[in-house]
């Protein structure tokens, strides 16, 4: 299942960095569409046997595993329900499953590596480096498992409908009144990845993007070679509600910026999509570096193609509080001095006579308050969102729970 | 009193307001590392209006609603439950010929002329044409 140096015969590997299958024995490299492997046919037809029936079990765990024997030492090459390609774990040498990548399930185009497993390494530590809040521990933390899979997508075109309103604020006869705003319409969206693994979160998956297509080249299984790769398993309801969901986001997007008014919110939304049938499968290439930190486990997503990282990390909860302690203070101490004196101009006298401006600038400041507060109390929020999806349970054993 | 009281409890507001949004804002940036995606604009996306209603009331919103919101989803897509895979090379020849059908023109641009023959529109050459032809 290997595919194997036409000098030597030792197992090729795929090197991001020279874009060539390279021998690590007797150092000859070769484009990945320069070989033809000699024994394809037969591997196609290799037939894989379930590992609950081999070993008369009815363990769960094994009730979705395929065994397959290793062409470089005929070891047992164990794959779940939807790997196509993994490392035995006896020789090391990379394996591809044929029989999952064949005719009709086969991709039509993959983005091979192009960050090596270094270049992904040192990307996600410089970048979480730079992070003042992050604890000492992680910044430095070691790489428990580094692996790079393809991931399976779909990539769609499609037109998506949608009937919004949009409740916002306006100003009428000097007053501010709720107002709302239809927009009907439609939007074209062309080659749009979407994650056709259901193992991993569609969350997850969409923050490595953008994916630049104009890497894609024509599929070749060689591309696989020292790589883990899964193929879809989902389906055209998983794929239109996917679509949809984006879709809709960038429909409220343009609807939001094309309305006049202030406080914008999407209130009613009646959406619906046409997809077209003739989709593109493709493998696209990540990352997944996991670490160890207060008993749990974390995945970094770097993009196999542009080198972006993904993550949230839990921070330094002391320096948070003392920092938002001590500007509160002095934000406080300041602003006191300041309202006091404007309270004291607007009450002056023995008779109070409030104007509308006065009214009115307190208002501003109240609104201001609060808009203020929710801000940050929105963007801490979202980052325990985020640290959650880091810490999943779920893509951790998506990259784990594999050979090798 | 009153106004100490009122100016304390404002600055208090704007302190933590501004506390919180100066730690969030500096927290996302530290430790929310690749929180983006790909928006409209990277898929080409270009969202078209054919409708539009400014400041409605809510009851006239509603009515907007009902009268505006049509599905117009995939009737003649392939079931929701089946995998997702590639079209055959028989389904996708069959795909863009029904796509040529539906995209023949229609209208101003098929011509109605019902009258003219093959042999009527002959390119008739000019005599000059016809002497040179003599020599050759």
């Amino acid at each position: 299942m290997a595919t194997l140096c036409k000098n030597c015969s030792h197992a090729l590997v795929f090197n991001p960095r020279s874009q060539m299958l390279e021998c690590s024995y007797c150092g000859s490299s070769f484009a990945p569409e320069e070989i033809q492997s000699e024994a394809k046919e037969f591997r196609e037809d290799l037939k894989a046997e379930n590992a609950a029936e081999i070993y008369n079990s009815q363990d769960e765990k094994l009730m979705d595993c395929y065994i397959y024997s290793c062409s470089e030492c005929g070891g047992e090459i164990i794959v779940n329900g939807t790997e196509a390609s993994t490392t035995c774990i006896y020789c090391g040498n990379p394996n591809v499953v044929f029989s999952r990548i064949a005719k009709q399930k086969q991709p039509e185009f993959i983005m091979p590596f192009r960050i090596t497993k270094e270049d992904a390494v040192k990307r996600a530590r410089d970048t979480i480096r730079k992070g003042a809040f992050v604890p000492r521990a992680i910044k430095k933390f070691p790489v428990d498992c580094c692996r790079g899979i393809y991931l399976p997508y779909w990539i769609v075109n499609g037109t998506y409908y949608d009937t919004v309103i949009v409740e916002g604020s306006v100003t009428e006869d000097k007053k501010t009144v709720k107002r709302y705003f239809g927009r009907t319409g439609h939007l074209k969206f062309k080659d749009l990845p979407i994650d056709a693994s259901k193992a991993l979160s569609d969350d997850s998956s969409s923050k490595l993007e953008p994916f630049d297509l104009t890497h894609l080249k024509p599929f070749d299984e060689d591309y696989l070679a020292g790589f883990y790769s899964n193929v879809s398993d989902v389906t055209y309801s998983d794929v239109r509600m996917a679509a949809q969901k984006r879709g809709q986001e960038f429909f409220a997007e343009a609807a939001i910026k094309d309305v006049d008014a202030f406080d914008k919110k999407v209130v009613d939304s009646y959406p619906s999509i046409q997809v077209d049938t003739d989709v593109k499968y493709a493998m696209l290439p990540a990352w997944f570096i996991t670490f160890d930190y207060k008993d749990k486990h974390h995945t970094i997503l770097v993009n196999g193609d542009t080198g972006k990282v993904v993550c949230a990390l839990p921070w330094k909860k002391a320096l948070f509080n003392t920092l938002l302690l001590t500007i509160a203070v002095i934000a406080t101490v300041l602003s006191c001095v300041v309202c006091w004196g404007m309270l004291t101009s607007m009450f002056k006298g023995p008779d109070v006579d409030i104007d509308k401006t006065d009214i009115r600038i307190l208002l501003f400041i109240v609104v201001g308050i609060i808009t203020l507060f929710s801000t940050g109390v929105h963007k801490v929020k979202r980052v325990v969102e985020n640290i959650r999806l880091t810490q999943d349970k779920a893509m951790f054993n998506f990259m784990k729970k594999r050979q090798g | 009193m009153v106004i100490i009281f009122f100016s304390c409890l404002l600055a208090l507001g704007f302190g933590f307001g501004l506390a919180f949004w100066i730690c969030g804002s500096m927290l996302d940036k530290s430790n929310n590392i690749g929180d983006s995606r790909g928006d409209g604009a990277t898929y080409n996306a270009e969202t078209t209006f054919t409708s539009r209603n400014n400041r409605m009331d809510r009851s006239a919103s509603k009515e907007y609603f009902k009268q505006s919101a049509v599905w117009k989803g995939d009737t003649k897509g392939p079931a929701g439950y089946e995998q997702v895979r590639r079209l055959t090379e028989e389904e996708r020849q069959k795909k863009a010929a029904e796509e040529k059908k539906a995209n023949v023109p229609k209208g101003a641009f098929v011509s109605q002329n019902t009258s003219a023959s093959p042999s009527s529109d002959k390119y008739d050459k000019p005599d000059w044409e016809k002497r040179a032809e003599h020599y050759y």
